[in-house]
């Protein structure tokens, strides 16, 4: 054999193989026609996908189980979307399954779909260099979204939570349907004849392949690929993916997302604010003490008294600075102590604690049921032992030692049944009738003679 | 030293950086303490500033209505829904 020759293990080559598959099929439309269909005890879903010429195995886990697929049964004309995958103990390639699109008419969308994503792809639409960066913190957003829908609350609620100086405006739209497209044109142009607007959220929240259909045609691309506004596209949830997404100069995987994305939170500002002050601060009071410092070096030189009446006409200053600007957060705190005081007081008054001294007692006389029961139970119990003992006495290792044999323990005191359980140099305790011998384990032997 | 302006949104962010570049300052601590003082003052005024412009922060919601001429207006959106949820 030629010594230049890789010799590859089995998993080695199956490991390259894997990664060959992976990494060029992860996302795949397939047509085929269903057979073997069969749901699985833990609920993922396998079947096999062909045509006339060749099969492919198909899985689709349980998260991944959508309205419709339940119903599927052999010889249903589908399409799957999802990616390849090489399960190495067996061997096997499959299809794990994100969705199934289950008419022709379905899968005809797809192939738009692609077609679609091809063309704009190959014209350069998607291309990074094309991207806008967004505003670090926009102080009016748009939002291309249906009035009504689940999108326009999730943006809001999401920013009201983190960051409620956005101001937000709606443009609404249909989202699905026939004149959606048009609309969310619209919608992005509009705004983009604005000259407040910082950036824009399109999108909706999830849906049907044919619910989403809006953002996948041509106009729509081209128009969030033309907006001098950037454009955070935010359509369905985390698997769906839209041509707009593409173009978008960010995709959010869903609209609740989009609005983390679209502005930083408040706290971010708040933590910012208060440690810059911290650091300020602290920074004076050094000052002032350095400067103190100085001053006491020079304690009795000409011009002393003078520095030292400067020194505490700042530490004045600092005192009213503080008054004018932390006024309010003194009384502030001031009110919360007093608050917490009168909560205190309540608290004291409504006490549980005034009831709890019966409630001991009644704990304690119960504990001391329990606890003569107890000592009874145990007493019983030993008598019952000590006249086991007696019966056990003639049994007893006692009586076997008295008739001439040992018990050898190891020094633990677990008994030694077999010389597998102790080792060369262990130290061993032997019990005789009258005593033990401590002795060390120079050779074990078994009955035949192996070691 | 500049005199500041009044913190708002708009200069909002750059007034946090100028908070954390007196920061600097005085912790380099070469500053004569006249000016120190003063950097301190201005500091301390728009850092309540700032604080302010937060604490006044309330989401804006709009919707745009067009009229039968193609004109738009803001209108308040309604978003109890968003109100019930705790925030």
């Amino acid at each position: 054999m030629e010594s230049d020759f890789h010799i590859y293990s089995v998993s080695e080559i199956t490991d390259e193989i894997k990664d060959i598959l992976e990494s060029n099929f992860y996302e795949i439309f397939v047509r085929g026609e269903i057979s073997n269909f069969r749901p699985s005890s833990s609920g993922h879903y396998y079947f096999v996908l062909k045509d006339r010429d060749a099969q492919i195995k198909c899985v689709i886990f349980r998260g991944n189980i959508h309205k419709g697929v339940r119903d599927l049964k052999d010889g249903d004309e589908i399409v799957v979307y999802g990616g390849l995958s090489l399960y190495p103990p067996r061997g096997e390639y499959q299809i794990i399954v994100n969705r199934i699109f289950f008419s022709d008419k379905k899968g005809a969308l797809y192939v738009e779909f692609e077609k679609l994503k091809e063309k704009l792809e190959k014209e350069g639409l998607f291309d990074a260099k094309f991207k806008k960066n967004l505003p670090t913190f926009p102080l009016k957003i748009g939002v291309v979204t249906s009035k009504t829908g689940a999108a326009i609350l999730d943006i809001i609620k999401t920013l009201r939570r983190r960051n409620p100086l956005v101001e937000v405006v709606l443009y609404p739209v249909k989202v699905q349907g026939e004149g959606a497209a048009e609309e969310i044109v619209k919608g992005i142009n509009y705004f983009n004849k604005r000259n407040d607007i910082e950036v824009l959220i399109v999108g909706r929240g999830g849906g049907s392949i044919e619910d989403l259909w809006p953002f996948n045609e041509e106009v729509v691309a081209r128009a969030v690929f033309k907006s001098k506004i950037p454009i955070i596209s935010a359509v369905g949830h985390e698997r769906d993916y839209t041509i707009s997404d593409f173009v978008a100069d960010l995709r959010a995987e869903t609209p609740t997302a989009a609005g983390r994305i679209v502005a930083p939170p408040l706290s971010d500002y708040l933590f910012r604010i208060f440690d810059a002050k911290r650091r300020i601060v602290e920074a004076i009071f050094k000052t002032i003490e350095d400067n103190r410092k100085n001053v006491e070096i020079l304690k009795g030189k000409r011009g002393f008294f003078l520095l030292e009446k400067r020194i505490y006409s700042f530490y004045q200053k600092l005192d009213s600075i503080f008054y004018t600007y932390e006024r309010e957060i003194l009384e502030k705190i001031h009110e919360k102590k007093e608050k917490l005081n009168r909560l205190t007081s309540k608290l004291e008054h409504n006490s549980p604690s005034k009831r709890v001294p019966q409630k001991i007692e009644t704990f304690k006389a119960l504990r001391n049921r329990i606890l003569i029961g107890y000592k009874n139970y145990i007493s019983k119990k030993m008598e019952k032992i000590f006249s086991l003992k007696n019966t056990i006495y003639n049994l007893s290792p006692e009586m076997t030692l008295k008739r001439g044999y040992s018990i050898t323990c190891d020094v633990k005191g677990k008994v030694i049944k077999s010389v597998l359980s102790v080792r060369e140099n262990n130290d061993i305790i032997t019990h005789l009738m009258d005593g033990e011998l401590e002795s060390k384990v120079l050779k074990r032997s078994l009955k035949d003679g192996k070691e | 030293m500049a005199k500041s302006k009044k913190v708002n949104l708009k200069n909002f962010e750059e007034e946090i950086d100028k908070l954390e570049k007196y920061a600097k300052m005085l912790e380099e601590g070469d500053l004569p303490l006249e000016e120190a003082m003063k950097i301190f003052e201005d500091g301390m005024k728009t850092a309540k500033e700032c604080l302010e412009v937060l604490k006044k922060a309330e989401q804006k919601v709009k919707v745009m209505v067009e009229n039968e001429s193609g004109e738009f207006r803001e209108e308040d959106f309604p978003f109890e829904g968003a109100d019930k949820d705790g925030f």
